[in-house]
């Protein structure tokens, strides 16, 4: 376990090391790959020999995102401009470090750079382009909200008061994460601040326990509005933040983290344009059922068959990610996915087992 | 009791003028009229009062850029209207409960909120560039509002950046008549 400092300063290293490289040297696949596992290995021993093995997967969610962003599937004609390349690099460097300070007042000015980047890149020729503008307000209002809700929950007014304030808060965040629906505009590094956001939100839910049901509320919110929205235009990552909201809402029990952990290693794992939704994402024997069951396990611990049953309802998964196509990137992913959730299946066992004996 | 009176004063024009230049002018008037009285009256009169000042400054300008960027066709201002008194309506109920101790410090605590949740939903029904920045230098107001009442140097520091972000990029956006691309 390195000093909180240490780390934070080695992380700010690598972030100017790697802008730098990939702007001066326009960034051959190599030297991004090197980059981003690099950053994993950073976030690896950072948070490294702690106790909670959650926190660790949690933390090495950021850079897991960018090292199957670089890894994954070029999009369009792979002809991308260097700045726009650069992106994902610098949002994964400052949802890494937000995780690191897991401050909540912090995350304003770290959100606030990333949509800095964001909107700096949209600036054309003529002025903001649509999606710019789409950003700016998503962005800047959900922050706003949500400083609004962090100074009402900081005054500690009165019970109502710190409700009011926690719906502030977490509905303002995940507005500035761009949840409820960024499916016309994913961009690279779509997935960063939620990464970032959900942990920090997790570990202020101690301080301010009122948060808790903000966050299963704000959950059911995001998978209803996943579920109501078109067809056309609803994508899993949807569901999964929806997900994801809910674990980080759950009371912190014997397992820790651990549904948060899985469903925030899902959403890094799972890319945009993997295709269209299929109706078998909605009901429980598939992956976000497995999300439930690993609620299930969150919830009740003692209870080794709920495991089984988590790692049985993978296979549907697999056998889809198998009918769809011969893709070779299809099955990296689901071949990653599956040893994603072998890791979180083992985490449980190990803690199982920690636990009883 | 004059901090009272301002704060009322912000939150009777918050809606009222949409996306127009001197809406953004005078929440900015009004808000550093604001804090810096409540800092006077407190005794302590030190960089919140200068920042407020600056804010203010910085909104004018974009006030200014606002005159000359024709504003977009449908403002909705009476959508606008019933939504920040709805949102007033329910921060009322939810921050006047309780113990009715600092009056100066909830009353001040809801007008900033008021402001941002306001401008944030200006923000979100307006079609225009304009009209965007309008709303989000509402909720801007706000923030500040709400910071200097926290005594956060940090939050008023990221109040005045967004604010210079906001005049940049209504810098960048290209005008119909007038004025330099």
């Amino acid at each position: 376990m390195m000093a909180p400092s240490l780390y934070a300063s080695l992380l700010g290293g690598w972030m100017v090391l790697a802008l730098t490289a990939v702007l001066v040297t326009g960034g051959a696949l190599a030297l991004r790959g090197l980059l981003a596992v690099l950053l994993l290995v950073l976030c690896g021993m950072g948070s490294g020999p702690s106790p909670d093995m959650a926190r660790i997967l949690t933390g090495c969610g950021p850079a897991l995102a960018l090292c199957v962003w670089v890894f994954g599937p070029r999009r369009g004609d792979g002809v991308t401009p260097r700045e726009r390349e650069v992106l994902p690099f610098f949002l994964s460097g400052i949802a890494v470090l937000a995780n690191a300070f897991g401050r909540c007042d912090l995350l304003g000015a770290f959100l606030g750079c990333g949509l800095v980047a964001r909107l700096g890149l949209a600036i054309g020729p003529r002025g903001l382009e649509r999606d710019g503008w789409q950003a700016l307000r998503m962005g800047l209002g959900g922050l706003l909200v949500a400083q609004g809700g962090l100074f009402m929950l900081q005054a500690g007014w009165g019970h109502v008061q710190d409700q009011a304030g926690a719906i502030l808060l977490v509905g303002g965040l995940l507005l500035a994460c761009g949840v409820p629906g960024r499916a016309g505009l994913v961009a690279p590094g779509w997935n960063m601040e939620i990464l970032a956001v959900l942990p920090v939100l997790a570990q202020a839910a101690r301080t301010w326990p009122v948060l808790l049901p903000a966050l299963t509320f704000m959950g059911c919110v995001c998978l209803a509005w996943a579920v109501l929205s078109r067809q056309g235009r609803s994508f899993p990552a949807g569901y999964w933040a929806g997900w994801a909201v809910l674990a980080a809402g759950l009371p912190g029990g014997a397992m820790g983290g651990l549904p948060l952990a899985a469903c925030l290693l899902v959403m890094a794992c799972i890319t945009p344009w993997g295709g269209r939704l299929s109706g078998s994402m909605l009901w429980p024997p598939s992956l976000p059922g497995m999300a439930v069951v690993l609620v299930l396990v969150g919830e009740m611990g003692e209870i080794p068959p709920v495991a089984l049953l988590a790692g049985a309802s993978l296979w549907p998964v697999m056998a889809a990610r198998m009918g769809a196509g011969h893709d070779r990137s299809e099955w990296g992913q689901a071949s990653l996915l599956l040893a994603i959730g072998c890791m979180v299946l083992a985490c449980a066992a190990y803690y199982q087992m920690g636990n009883g004996w | 009791m004059l901090v009272l009176l301002f704060g009322v004063l912000v939150i009777l024009s918050l809606s009222t003028s949409g996306g127009r230049g001197g809406g953004p002018v005078w929440h900015g008037a009004c808000m550093a009229a604001c804090v810096c009285l409540s800092r006077w009256t407190q005794g302590q009169v030190g960089p919140a009062c200068v920042m407020a000042v600056g804010l203010a400054g910085l909104l004018g300008v974009l006030g200014a850029q606002m005159l000359h960027i024709p504003a977009a066709g449908r403002e909705r201002s009476g959508l606008r209207l019933a939504g920040g008194l709805a949102c007033i309506a329910v921060l009322a109920q939810a921050v006047m409960q309780g113990p009715q101790v600092d009056m100066t410090a909830r009353l001040m605590g809801m007008t900033g909120l008021s402001a941002i949740l306001c401008g944030v939903w200006g923000a979100c029904i307006a079609r225009g560039p304009v009209a965007l920045c309008a709303g989000l230098a509402c909720g801007l107001d706000g923030v500040m509002l709400l910071a200097a009442r926290a005594d956060s140097m940090l939050v008023m520091a990221e109040v005045i950046m967004a604010a210079i972000g906001l005049n940049i990029l209504l810098a960048t956006h290209p005008r119909s008549h007038g004025g330099a691309a």
